[in-house]
């Protein structure tokens, strides 16, 4: 009865009791039929205006939680959805054969005393993972 | 007699009980969580317009039935029956905004809380994916709406029984005005009790993390001597902890409810100022004014005439 009417709220936890201690950005590959190939990157946020970031928060919010393993029945549509605007914001008539969605990551430095890491300095996202590939079907005959 | 002081302790318990749940409540109160919580909604509905059909429609990053794998199957929304075209999708939307025009100027109020909180369930229901935490409180306060006596004042409700005294009464029975104080501070206890379960917090360094999280810090300037000397961020997370353990005492108890407006206030300005959480804290703010009181309201406005 609360899921159907909205009415769940479930627990307040504010970045408790551990507050996330990852930064990422997503990447995908869009390869097509003749061999070439362009790339989609998610924002960098540090790099967003104030008011740029306000109103791309469900954006944020969208790409945050879309890679995470309980959504991979979400992934084809996105896959798809990226291959279509990158498409129309080409004006390109090509046929992707394949898109491959990647995760880059770095984890946060933990705090040694007397060491901590100045905030100004954007983490390494040094770890990467594809973690979906889409391929199209062949229509070439 | 021995049977009896029970039960006249029970009755008084009963008495104290109804009078703390239907404590009278004045109409303005209401009047401002109506518009206050109206206009952040309309600003948080008017930032999907960009992207409406990317996140709400076939064609978009979400397609319903992909919707329905990622959410609990319980949960409701109207897209479920509506036709799934991009058409029909402006046309919901635009007299959603519609509507929540009409609640700011106070016009057949409840109708339009009814329906705003339909509206808003559907288009969560439809993409969880894009909504969070402050989401949820966009829901709950405005449920709680609905059983508010909105249009009593402020509204164009009250203008049209202009010549009706009796019509609109000043105050009111203040129950769901009471449920949302409660509900405001068990939302503030809960987080401050999560936060004593994780390590980070009670060692102080919970904050040096969040200060380092590339999609929610750096909102506007801050010095790099706040956020990257030790004993400030320890001092800033054992600070928000034991801020949020104290409100939801002091806000009500009469001598410290004043300050503990005050905290709030400077607490979720700071908050929003150095942290891209969209409306979360306006909301949060929106939430606290239910324990606004008519003296507040009065206070303000010699405030402001004296200046």
């Amino acid at each position: 009865m609360l899921n159907a009417t909205g009415l769940w709220q479930g627990t307040w936890r504010l970045f408790a009791p551990t507050p996330d201690r990852r930064n990422h950005r997503l990447q995908a590959k869009i390869d097509f039929v003749d061999g070439e190939h362009e790339v989609w990157n998610s924002p960098d946020w540090r790099a967003q205006t104030p008011w740029r970031r306000f109103m791309r928060h469900r954006e944020a919010e969208f790409l945050e939680k879309v890679w995470q393993d309980e959504n991979t029945l979400v992934w084809p549509a996105f896959a798809q959805s990226l291959v279509r605007s990158e498409m129309a914001a080409l004006g390109s008539e090509r046929r992707p054969k394949q898109v491959t969605l990647t995760v880059y990551w770095g984890d946060i430095p933990p705090p040694v005393s007397g060491q901590w890491q100045p905030a100004s300095i954007p983490v390494s996202l040094d770890h990467e993972q594809d973690f979906f590939r889409l391929i199209y079907p062949d229509r070439s005959e | 007699m021995t049977q009896e002081i029970p039960t006249s302790n029970w009755r008084n318990w009963m008495q104290e009980t109804d009078s703390f749940f239907h404590a009278p409540v004045d109409v303005r109160v209401v009047a401002a969580l109506r518009i206050g919580y109206a206009v952040l909604l309309l600003i948080n509905v008017l930032c999907w317009w960009p992207d409406l059909d990317r996140w709400f429609s076939e064609s978009g990053v979400l397609p319903l039935a992909a919707s329905r794998s990622v959410i609990n199957s319980q949960c409701l929304t109207l897209f479920q029956i509506l036709p799934s075209d991009s058409r029909t999708l402006h046309i919901v939307y635009w007299i959603f905004v519609a509507q929540l025009g009409a609640l700011i100027v106070g016009w057949k109020p409840r109708l339009q809380a009814v329906c705003c909180y339909l509206w808003l369930v559907s288009f969560q229901h439809r993409n969880n994916l894009i909504f969070e935490g402050e989401d949820t409180l966009f829901r709950i306060i405005g449920f709680l709406l609905i059983f508010m006596p909105l249009g009593n004042t402020w509204s164009v409700d009250r203008w049209l029984h202009r010549g009706d005294r009796l019509a609109l009464p000043t105050i009111v029975d203040g129950w769901s005005v009471r449920l949302l104080q409660l509900e405001m501070t068990m939302l503030y206890f809960s987080a401050a009790w999560s936060k004593l379960l994780g390590a980070p917090w009670r060692d102080g360094t919970a904050l040096y993390y969040v200060m380092r999280l590339d999609e929610y810090w750096g909102r506007f300037p801050i010095p790099a001597f706040v956020t990257d000397t030790e004993w400030i961020v320890r001092g800033l997370t054992w600070s928000t902890m034991a801020l949020e353990f104290a409100i939801p005492v002091l806000i009500w108890f009469a001598p410290t409810r004043r300050y503990a407006l005050v905290l709030v206030l400077v607490f979720h300005l700071a908050c929003d100022y150095s942290m891209h959480l969209f409306l979360f804290h306006w909301i949060m703010l929106v939430g606290w004014m239910a324990f606004l009181r008519p003296e507040d309201l009065a206070d303000l406005r010699r405030f402001r005439t004296s200046r």
